[in-house]
């Protein structure tokens, strides 16, 4: 009986597979090809937002969009193999969010056009294993996560102490060998901490608390707070991707009294889910005061890049580079409301985006309008007055 | 005659050779179902690119789950394999790129290999323990080492340098080496004192000791074999795209389990072990990762797929009422 019913179990599975494929298998329509995206994420707010407008954006220009992940670790080998399982004869273009192997994607597929987004492809530019792609026509270059010199992301970081007077800070970072301007930007916040404490009041000093820690891709150990003063500080300075890889152990160490309730994190990334959301802002209590996230209107950089190059009417003064991507920095309870309810990032409604839909479409791809300009896109992808969770509460 | 044919089609029969009936059945369904179905979706898994990318996909995971069936027939387990892989690639890419022997790079992988290997073998039974714990350890202290590699170049990924590494990306060569492999595999399991003593041990290892089997010398045996292959597993998974990182590897060890268990491989070995699992294993799991993305089913499904069809093969091959794994 038991035998029977696993029988059962196995042939309803089968059935449900079968059933699930048919849908998907019906004759695709015509269009200019597709445009994959290799990810880096597979879930969370920025995945959904970045799909949902990807897909509205190459609907409105015409092609298909598909999604294959990324390997988890940016492994070359498991990159190429994402890509080349994922290929298909009418795949036109690929919009790169890890550098892995990318040098090797390329050499595999010479007929791709390639673009980056939400990587600053160090790998390439930095003139490590796949610097070689520079000298591809193929390649059009990439908009980062954030800031590519870690010195302007210590900048962002050392305006918000001074913004919200956080003078006892420690700083918590990844390893270098995986993210150099990571190193650079701590380097860089040390700097100006000094600079700053060099003619500042003897009450208005920045302490560093401690040598900066270093994460290997792990949280926080709860130990941490037991460390001399590290259960006194006014901020966590979180160089890393601190809603993960802190901010659990932070609330942790409140809850059992090894930290000050009044400690913050100051870092970046973002999550929907509430019970990270409902922590973010400047009024009593919220644990996250500040964060920092790249726009999830960022791919509109590559897909005009690759729609220019792939219709074959790239800009006049279009140059091969990468550029870092505007900051959204949410820092007050008005902030968080304004990006949960009414960006792109926060809804994954492509009607919200900043950069709308239609003027990617129509204004910025050069088929659409002969008279569109590198500078434009560039200018677009940067408009403080475009892009930031003040400009959504209008 | 008419004996015969109840015994085949009888109901003890099917329950006997459910193991295999699931591994080659899996596969044999696969290969229907994205014959007829990713022709339809625009692009068939047959096409030569396609069939490129299977054999690329397969090739690793196939020359690692070989290598891994004396292991598993013994049953035992390695997890240290992915990480093996990870050190061993980037030896090979590091001495390569120093001193322009490729061929030096892997000589050290093997003897770092077979080092391994006997120990794994040997403390299981020595300090009885599971091997898995041994293997943890190995695990544990081979991503030390690889995480001390790439500080101290101060990058996460190391490339091959005036070194032209695609000869191992030709699918000729990739199809060969794992035709020898099993071959040779086949060959020491099914027709060698080795082979049967290794099945043995799996299947009753008092009884196997108390018939004169040394278990220390088989399992170490055993573990060097298979850390043979891992060397070769590795150099492909390098030469792929000429180069490593800190996380080339992260996994595998959990793919070669899975596969095996898709080919029908009993996880407490024994008498039931085959080579073929490994093969099987391999190819249903490369089939479903390259044909389920032709036919449009998105990305983030597939392994929700995979993870059902596992659940059948262990359904189908469970024997036991109270078992969950195939036994």
């Amino acid at each position: 009986m038991k035998n029977r019913l696993k029988k059962i179990a196995a042939l309803t599975a089968a059935a449900a597979i079968a059933v699930s494929a048919v849908p998907v298998m019906a004759a695709p329509a015509e269009s200019a090809g597709t445009i994959m995206w290799l990810s880096n994420l597979q879930s969370g707010a920025q995945y959904e937002s970045s799909v949902a407008y990807m897909t509205a954006i190459c609907e409105g220009l015409g092609y298909d969009f598909t999604v294959v992940y990324g390997d988890s670790f940016n492994d070359a080998a498991g990159n190429l193999q994402a890509v080349k399982n994922g290929m298909t004869s009418d795949v036109v273009g690929l919009v790169c969010s890890q550098d892995g192997g990318l040098q090797a994607i390329m050499e595999e597929f010479p007929e791709l056009y390639v673009a980056g987004y939400n990587t600053d492809m160090n790998s390439a530019f930095g003139g490590g294993e796949n610097a070689g792609i520079l000298e591809k026509d193929h390649f059009l270059g990439t908009i980062a996560d954030g800031h590519i010199d870690g010195a302007d992301t210590a900048k962002t970081y050392f305006d918000l102490c001074l913004e919200k007077g956080y003078r006892k800070v420690a700083l918590i970072n990844f390893p270098a060998f995986a993210y150099p301007n990571l190193e650079v930007a701590v380097n860089a916040f040390n700097a100006m901490c000094e600079e700053y404490n060099a003619t500042a009041a003897d009450d208005d000093k920045f302490e560093i608390v401690g040598e900066t820690t270093t994460l290997m891709f792990a949280p926080l150990e709860d130990s941490w707070f037991l460390e001399d003063g590290h259960a006194e500080l006014d901020a966590i300075m979180g160089f890393c991707a601190g809603i993960q890889f802190i901010f659990p152990t932070l609330v942790t160490a409140i809850a059992n009294g090894t930290c000050s309730p009044a400690t913050t994190l100051v870092t970046s990334g973002f999550e929907t889910d509430s019970a990270i959301t409902d922590c973010i802002g400047d009024s009593e209590g919220k644990i996250i005061s500040a964060v920092t996230i790249s726009p999830s209107e960022d791919p509109a950089y590559a897909l005009v890049l690759l729609d220019n190059a792939i219709s074959g009417n790239q800009f006049d003064d279009f140059a091969v580079e990468r550029v870092d991507s505007f900051e959204y920095i949410i820092k007050s309870d008005a902030d968080i409301q304004n990006v949960l309810t009414k960006s792109l990032c926060g809804t994954a409604d492509p009607a919200l985006a900043q950069i709308p839909v239609d003027m990617v479409v129509n204004v910025l791809c050069k088929k659409n309008n002969p008279e569109a300009t590198y500078a434009q896109l560039q200018e677009v992808m940067h408009d403080a007055a475009l892009l930031s969770p003040a400009v959504l509460a209008d | 005659m008419e004996n015969t044919k109840t015994k085949i089609f009888s109901k003890n029969w099917f329950k006997t050779n459910a193991s295999a009936i699931a591994g080659y059945g899996g596969v044999l369904f696969c290969i229907i179902f994205f014959s007829i179905a990713t022709p339809l979706a625009g692009e068939s898994i047959w096409s030569a690119a396609k069939l490129s990318t299977l054999i690329s996909d397969v090739i690793v995971l196939a020359i690692l789950s070989v290598g891994a069936v004396f292991v598993y027939s013994l049953g035992s387990m390695d997890i240290s394999i992915g990480k093996q892989v990870g050190l061993y690639a980037t030896i090979m890419v590091a001495i390569t790129n120093s001193t322009g022997s490729f061929i030096l790079g892997v000589l050290i992988s093997l003897v770092i290999a077979v080092f391994i290997g006997l120990v794994n073998g040997a403390t299981g039974e020595l300090l009885h323990i599971h091997s898995v714990v041994s293997s943890l350890v190995f695990m544990m202290v081979l991503s030390g080492i690889s995480t001390l590699i790439y500080s101290g170049m101060g990058s996460r990924n190391v490339a091959l340098k005036n070194f032209d590494h695609h000869i191992f990306k030709s699918p000729v060569l990739m199809v060969i080496v794992l035709i020898v492999e099993v071959i040779i595999v086949t060959f020491l399991f099914n027709f060698t004192k080795f082979g049967k003593n290794a099945r043995a041990i799996g299947a009753n290892p008092v009884a196997a000791e108390q018939s004169g089997i040394n278990l220390v010398k088989y399992k170490m045996i055993a573990y060097v074999i298979m850390g043979v292959f891992v060397v070769v597993a590795a150099i492909f998974q390098m030469g792929y795209t000429g180069s490593a990182s800190d996380s080339t590897g992260t996994g595998f060890e959990m793919n070669v389990m899975v596969a095996l268990i898709l080919g029908g491989m009993p996880l407490s070995g024994g008498m039931k072990s085959r080579v073929s699992c490994a093969v099987l294993g391999s190819f249903t799991f490369s089939l479903l990762n390259v044909g389920l993305p032709i036919i449009g089913i998105p990305v983030n499904t597939v392994n929700f797929i995979k993870a059902i069809i596992f659940i059948i093969v262990v359904l189908i091959t469970c024997r036991k009422s109270r078992g969950i794994l195939p036994r």
